[in-house]
């Protein structure tokens, strides 16, 4: 079983290779400077994750938060609603964008469904917690 | 039979004749008959299938309902990830979709990976923690 610690070295490791490897490719792709600015972020988010996770095992506290039931409960019962209400915005988008009802282009969209799927977890999982447990009702 | 069952059969049968009754009014040039029907025939099926095979007996227990989340959790990273990397895509210009194209894209990574994350927790028998 990896520890936190390695799932995040690895994951850090991930980004500044998949940076380096898309600036050696570039060249090949469209839009040169996007994909520059796409790895000029990656890799110092790779070295930023690995940094930050060595500083935490070497100096930081030992935290007393165990993951028990309940916890996993509500973690999986947050994403299944998120995933309902992700599923439910996108699927309204496709019907207004198939429509003609509102004009949107890709990107834009695809935000929207980003942004709703981070914030609606975000505000289940508070909510969840600050209630206690999951209603089984 | 349990009256959701029940509902589930005369709701797919009204939707699957109200289905027949429109196309003629729309001289076939519409989809609305075909997602009537559509949506009729799934409820219908859904309904004979569930009455088969759970009769009276309960159709979920403990297990099932945490399968059903676990299931539904993974999709839900699994779409988060898929949308990253479209987004990012089409930032780049490496694959330019149109709205229509991405967002069904999307739907469908949704919904199909719901099921296939379930029907695998499923065949495991239980969440592994």
């Amino acid at each position: 079983m990896m520890t936190t610690c390695r799932w995040k070295l690895l994951t850090g490791s991930c980004m500044i290779t998949i940076g380096v490897l898309l600036l050696l490719i570039c060249t090949w792709l469209p839009q040169f400077r996007k994909i520059v600015l796409l790895s000029g972020v990656l890799i110092p988010m790779g070295l930023v994750v690995i940094v930050l996770s060595l500083i935490t095992t070497r100096y930081g506290k030992k935290t007393e938060f165990v993951e028990d039931e309940r916890t996993l409960n509500i973690r999986a019962h947050t994403y299944m609603k998120a995933f309902s209400f992700s599923l439910l915005v996108v699927c309204v988008l496709f019907i207004l964008v198939w429509l003609k009802l509102l004009v949107i282009d890709a990107g834009m969209a695809l935000l929207v469904v980003f942004l709703t799927m981070g914030l609606s977890s975000s505000l289940l999982f508070w909510y969840y917690y600050r209630q206690g447990d999951i209603n089984k009702n | 039979m349990k009256p959701r069952y029940l509902y589930q059969i005369i709701i797919g049968l009204v939707l699957i004749v109200s289905g027949f009754v429109v196309i003629p009014v729309t001289n076939g040039e519409s989809f609305f008959p075909a997602g009537l029907e559509g949506a009729g025939f799934a409820l219908l099926v859904n309904g004979i299938i569930r009455h088969r095979r759970y009769g009276d007996e309960p159709d979920s227990d403990e297990r099932s309902k945490k399968i059903g989340a676990y299931g539904l959790s993974y999709a839900w990273m699994t779409g988060l990830l898929f949308m990253t990397a479209l987004l990012w895509l089409d930032y780049a210009d490496v694959l330019v979709l149109g709205t229509r194209n991405a967002l069904a894209a999307s739907v469908l990574v949704l919904a199909l990976s719901a099921v296939v994350y379930q029907a695998w927790l499923f065949r495991k028998g239980d969440v592994g923690i």
